[in-house]
């Protein structure tokens, strides 16, 4: 269980909507673990080289986010309702700009990795709401075929 | 003589003075460079203990409130704008081997700090490093220019007054 002062970041999560799939672990991120990578930290980040982003605009964006996971092969679609077809990923924002990326599983769950802390399974987008997260303000979907090619 | 025991709030704005005897002729080069080197050491080891030590707590306890505040973030630039966060850059160089060390024990996105405190820039740009990579960039360059845990508060101190830019 994530300790009791991480759930209060994350009111909606309860035992019954998340599992943790894997410890804290500072080398990636949540757009890292969406992209399929575990091992860079991923953000379009301005100031801050260290960081990998596929696509040369680093403004911080949502719009940096869509190129650089458009440049993944995924583009912008309706809804998170699982498509057998189609991998998605849900793109959080707050006032702030971005903050999230969530991956969707192929049971129709989702997976998150909580900054440089644990990877969780959890039910619904709305699990992860919060504050510090916002809420998802943009879904993206690619072909399987593309996820298997891109991973190869 | 009467040396001021407060660290600068700042670096490079303090009031640490190294008295040059004048009955004995200038020693030049390594000896020169040595000789300041021990002076100020013996000057500066009681002024830099206390003060190492009340730069460490300090930056233990605001280390701590940013990572317990952010840990969950990704986005460097919010990670960044924590208000612990910018109180260890506005440490400066007193706080770079503290973050290095922290760097090491617990990564973590560091370098927005590392940046502005240093200017230094010791990762290529548009490419894609590990992480792990990355942090043995910063603690490779830290070790080079003196930020290492056991010298790092003397060397700011030596920099600080332009020994080896003078001698």
């Amino acid at each position: 269980m994530l300790a009791w002062a991480r759930l209060l970041k994350f009111p909606n999560l309860s035992a019954a909507n998340y599992t943790i799939t894997s410890p804290e672990n500072p080398d990636y991120n949540c757009a890292a673990w969406a992209a399929g990578d575990d091992q860079a930290w991923w953000w379009p980040s301005p100031d801050v080289p260290e960081c990998y982003w596929p696509t040369s605009r680093r403004d911080g964006s949502l719009d940096a986010i869509t190129e650089g996971f458009g440049a993944l092969g995924y583009s912008a679609c309706e809804s998170p309702e699982l498509e057998s077809d189609y991998e998605k990923v849900a793109i959080f924002a707050n006032d702030d700009g971005p903050t999230h990326v969530a991956r969707q599983l192929s049971t129709g769950r989702w997976t998150s990795k909580l900054g440089k802390l644990e990877d969780i399974d959890h039910s619904t987008l709305a699990d992860i709401e919060s504050d510090l997260y916002g809420r998802p303000v943009l879904f993206m979907r690619r072909p399987l075929e593309e996820q298997e090619e891109a991973n190869t | 003589m009467t040396i001021d025991n407060r660290l600068p709030a700042t670096p490079f704005a303090g009031t640490v003075t190294v008295p040059r005897p004048c009955s004995v002729p200038p020693l030049t080069g390594m000896s020169a460079r040595m000789s300041l080197f021990e002076t100020l050491s013996r000057i500066s080891s009681p002024v830099s203990s206390v003060g190492r030590a009340d730069a460490r707590r300090r930056f233990t306890e605001l280390a701590k409130e940013w990572h317990e505040a952010t840990d969950h973030l990704s986005s460097p630039s919010q990670i960044a704008m924590h208000p612990a966060y910018q109180r260890i850059i506005g440490m400066g160089p007193s706080a770079v081997p503290f973050i290095l060390e922290d760097l090491r024990r617990s990564g973590g996105q560091w370098y927005w700090a590392l940046h502005a405190i240093t200017d230094a820039s010791p990762v290529p740009p548009g490419v894609r490093h590990t992480s792990r990579e990355v942090e043995e960039m910063w603690l490779r360059w830290g070790r080079e220019h003196g930020y290492s845990e056991e010298h790092g508060y003397i060397d700011w101190m030596v920099r600080s007054v332009g020994v080896g830019a003078s001698s």
